[in-house]
């Protein structure tokens, strides 16, 4: 990206006012939450392994709708703001 | 034995001696594991009998006598005496913190702090925050879940979860340990009946602590008499 971009990029922010920034800080801060509620599934998959008990479908479950809803509160961030 | 026979006889199952040798020591070799699976199901049932006590599952799973449940490296000759997990009662303290984190998005609104924020902003902000209460809530009731402890027939077994990305497995056989020490202290352990327990051992692994257990009296007796049988066993040459 060359200077010019930059600038007009920039610009271009602050003709959308200060909410464009905040639009964009909850849009990169839910991609970071997202990889953690990846770890949260992966974790779930290894700590269901240790033991074979009754929980384990439930928690199995409620990590990937964790995940799911992850997304889809990404995308209504990206969309909707 | 022309070709033609020897098919014949295969089919059924008189070809040579070797296979049904073979066959045959295969059953006895089955029959006498599943001898030994008896014994030592018996033991821990007479362990659990001599206690005073029973199978079941108390406490939301956090005391489970002769569970029947498989874990992570369990040995074939191997059954879970005593499944642990910390009293239900230790949690509380979590649970107040997310109900009152899913609570206080509307209390903040109320106070009209959030009157300039548009709508739409509203919106997503509580997702996320609904979506870190879910995490929050979520992570804390994995470590209290998956955090055992494990008395089987032959070994103890400590399970941990540090954080989501630390899992720590401790083990030491039986014969390994020294006397267990219950450790009850303030109103709240005399009130729900829960302990540590501390397992000193002769290994690598000095101590091994069961926090918060229900009923640690019990589950001391419990380990002492499988040790004392265990060596009973060892001293017989079984």
């Amino acid at each position: 990206m060359d200077s010019n971009n930059a600038v007009n990029l920039i610009k271009g922010l602050a003709a959308g006012g200060p909410w464009i920034f905040v639009k964009w800080m909850f849009v990169v801060g839910l991609f970071v939450y997202l990889m953690f509620a990846l770890i949260i599934v992966r974790q779930a998959q290894i700590m269901n392994q240790t033991i074979d008990g009754m929980y384990n479908k439930t928690v199995k479950l409620g990590a990937w709708l964790h995940f799911g809803l992850t997304i889809f509160v990404l995308i209504m961030a990206i969309v909707l703001l | 034995m022309g070709m033609a026979e020897l098919y014949r006889a295969e089919d059924q199952g008189i070809a040579d001696e070797g296979p049904i040798t073979e066959t045959v020591n295969e059953e006895v070799e089955a029959k006498r594991e599943w001898r030994e699976d008896e014994d030592w199901k018996k033991l821990a049932e007479k362990v659990v009998k001599d206690a005073g006590e029973r199978p079941r599952r108390e406490f939301h799973g956090a005391y489970h006598v002769l569970p029947n449940e498989k874990f992570v490296s369990q040995q074939q000759d191997e059954e879970i005496v005593l499944l642990l997990r910390s009293h239900p009662i230790v949690n509380l303290g979590w649970i107040l913190l997310a109900v009152l984190m899913m609570v206080l998005p509307t209390f903040f609104e109320a106070t009209g702090m959030f009157t300039g924020v548009p709508g739409r902003f509203m919106f997503v902000g509580k997702m996320t925050w609904y979506l870190m209460t879910w995490a929050f809530a979520f992570e804390k009731f994995l470590m209290w879940y998956y955090s055992i402890f494990l008395v089987t027939n032959e070994r103890i077994i400590d399970i941990d979860f540090v954080n989501l990305m630390n899992r720590v497995v401790t083990n030491v056989n039986l014969n390994h340990i020294e006397e267990p020490v219950m450790v009850q202290r303030g109103f709240g352990s005399t009130l729900f009946n829960y302990g540590n327990i501390v397992v000193q051992t002769a290994g690598e692994v000095s101590t091994l602590d069961c926090i918060a257990s229900p009923m640690p009296a019990k589950v001391v007796d419990i380990i002492n008499r499988l040790s004392e049988e265990l060596e009973k066993r060892r001293e017989k040459g079984e």
